[in-house]
């Protein structure tokens, strides 16, 4: 009898306990957030870039001889930027680039660690975009509300135009507006923010920034993307058919390019068509030879909504996902510019992957007009390919190129991308674009 | 007898009226206040500090955490007119500033827009003092926090 209720006690201990036990370690994850509290995290000086001297007291608080740096371990702080721990420690900024694999200089995170050395040299064929000038961003979600997609602050007092911040919260281009972009639901942040914090930088998981195409450096953002598929998607509407779907995905990406309606053209080809594949690879007709069409990638991008329902809401995320990519990779004016727009679209497991194809036809060429606007195959991948390949070294080649589109700031900074090389081995760490859901449990205190 | 409560009321009736008058007055002034000015901020946690210049008229600031910075952009409307030009490049900052509430708003190159808004301000020509903020961040995260802000003017 005894034994019973103690065990009984023993079990009703255990169940209450539990969650906390998991939440303390989960809090105790990452060392630099979780010993912060909400207020300290949000407090507006920590988006204000902080002077040299600000950082170089930051340094010197860590214990760092900054007259010897030999692979020394920082811990960015908040208003940390990379140019300023430039001027701080005197290391050119290509140099802490590429020490510690940052493609985009300008997404660096708060938290994350920076190897800081002198010693060697950065390889002629290394590259970097951005300024270096934008504070350290949160890998974590600074949020009292589980669900910040529905329950917003009162800003009732605002010098911005109310128009102008609903686009800005509004555009869920980058999915939560106010969710950090490594942490699309909180809990998971903290826990990969976490892994990023404690390993050196020079990891390939600072990948935040890194992109892609070169070798290892894909990361913790694919993981994220990748994690955030166990979400529970919150599409509640109903699921449409394809043509419906495609329709709405149509809608969205015009609306948001600015495009007319007859010149952007969907092909949405779902997970069980198996004509997929011929349809995003598909060669060239070569009927149209008064028209250039062309590519805008050369390998097929992946985009993940976190689900892969077919309704409004997930249709509506994949052109927010589509358009925030094509913009932060600087595409839309080449969308502008052509005459019609293809996208393609292919349902994945749960993730979409799409490509454009850009038709420009010659003044003369009445004819091929038609003949392209239905021939939704009609991509010749080989002008870009030809042309833009400029580097002969792919690898490196290929770096520049691919920039996270979380960041649409970076957007402008970087690079056409054009001379995407297709190695096909590095199309998939690109461009995944993380998905931010709704979800966004609030930060540990 | 009655005299006296009656005389010990009015004078009650008074100093509440006046202390509430300043009282009223404190949390409504921070608009008046501001304009021109140049004040030290203090995070919460206070171990960093940043500087807001607010422009004499409309609606825009000088953030920074560069004291000289500030202050210059405080001197002159040219001066202000410059900072703010090289603080615009990366991001420009705005204000409003109405009853007992102050917004700072930044937005970034690309269209992000990140405001924080200080509640409950009181206001004294020395320092406006916040009980809470409301924070909305872009890619961040936004709440309220029920601390205690201080601003102090420096100029």
């Amino acid at each position: 009898m005894n034994k019973k209720r103690i065990t009984g006690a023993a079990l009703a201990s255990a169940l209450l306990f539990a969650p906390l036990a998991i939440q303390t370690s989960t809090a105790m994850a990452d060392s630099f957030y979780t010993q912060q509290t909400n207020a300290e995290r949000a407090d507006i000086t920590n988006w204000v870039a902080n002077t040299t001297e600000d950082i170089s007291n930051n340094i010197s608080a860590q214990h760092i001889d900054t007259s010897n740096l030999h692979g020394n371990e920082y811990i960015i702080q908040w208003g940390d930027t990379l140019s300023g721990i430039s001027d701080a420690t005197g290391i050119p900024m290509a140099k802490l680039a590429y020490d510690n694999n940052i493609q985009n200089i300008d997404l660096i995170y708060a938290g994350d660690t920076l190897v800081l050395n002198r010693d060697g040299e950065v390889p002629s064929d290394w590259h970097y975009y951005g300024d270096g000038v934008y504070v350290a961003k949160t890998k974590v979600t600074i949020n009292n509300f589980v669900d910040n997609s529905h329950n917003t602050v009162n800003i009732n007092v605002s010098p911005v135009s109310h128009e102008e911040a609903s686009s800005s919260s509004k555009s869920k281009d980058d999915g939560n507006e106010y969710a950090s972009d490594l942490d699309p639901d909180g809990k998971k942040g903290e826990a990969d923010s976490d892994k990023d914090a404690s390993k050196s930088s020079s990891d390939a998981d600072r990948d935040a920034d890194t992109d892609s195409s070169s070798d290892s450096k894909s990361g913790s953002k694919n993981h994220h993307s990748d994690s955030s598929d166990s979400k529970s998607d919150s599409d509640s509407d109903s699921e449409m058919d394809e043509s419906a779907f495609s329709d709405a995905v149509s809608d969205e990406v015009s609306s948001k390019l600015g495009l007319d309606d007859d010149k952007l053209t969907v092909d949405f080809t779902g997970k069980d068509d198996d004509d997929s594949d011929s349809d995003a690879d598909s060669d060239d007709t070569s009927d149209d030879s008064d028209s250039d069409t062309e590519d805008v990638y050369d390998s097929d991008q992946d985009v993940s909504t976190g689900s892969d329902k077919l309704t409004d809401e997930n249709a509506e995320k994949l052109a927010d996902k589509i358009v925030a990519q094509l913009k932060a990779d600087g595409k839309t004016k080449d969308i502008d510019d052509a005459d019609d727009v293809e996208l393609t679209i292919e349902a994945n497991d749960d993730d979409f992957s799409f490509n454009v194809t850009l038709t420009t036809t010659d003044d003369d060429s009445d004819s091929d007009e038609d003949s392209n606007s239905d021939d939704s195959d009609a991509d010749t991948d080989d002008e870009d390919t030809d042309s833009e390949d400029v580097d002969s070294s792919s690898d490196e080649g290929s770096d520049e190129d691919t920039d996270f589109d979380d960041e649409s700031e970076d957007a402008d900074t970087d690079t056409e991308d054009e001379d995407q090389n297709s190695s096909s081995d590095d199309e998939d760490s690109n461009n995944q674009v993380t998905t931010t859901d709704d979800e966004n449990t609030d930060t540990e205190e | 007898m009655k005299k006296k409560w009656t005389v010990i009321g009015i004078i009650v009736a008074v100093i509440v009226i006046v202390c509430g008058g300043v009282y009223w007055n404190m949390g409504h002034s921070v608009a008046k206040k501001i304009p021109g000015n140049t004040y030290l901020y203090q995070s919460v946690s206070k171990d960093k500090t940043l500087y807001v210049t607010f422009a004499k008229s409309g609606d825009r600031a000088v953030v920074n955490s560069d004291k000289a910075t500030a202050l210059k952009a405080g001197k002159s409307q040219q001066d202000f007119d410059k900072e703010y030009k090289a603080q615009s490049k990366l991001t420009s900052w705005n204000y409003k500033a109405e009853g007992g509430t102050l917004t700072l708003a930044q937005e970034t190159k690309d269209g992000k827009i990140s405001q924080w808004q200080y509640n409950g301000i009181l206001a004294t020509s020395k320092k406006f003092t916040a009980h809470s903020f409301t924070y909305q961040i872009a890619k961040a995260g936004q709440g309220q926090v029920k601390s205690k802000t201080v601003f102090e003017k420096i100029n």
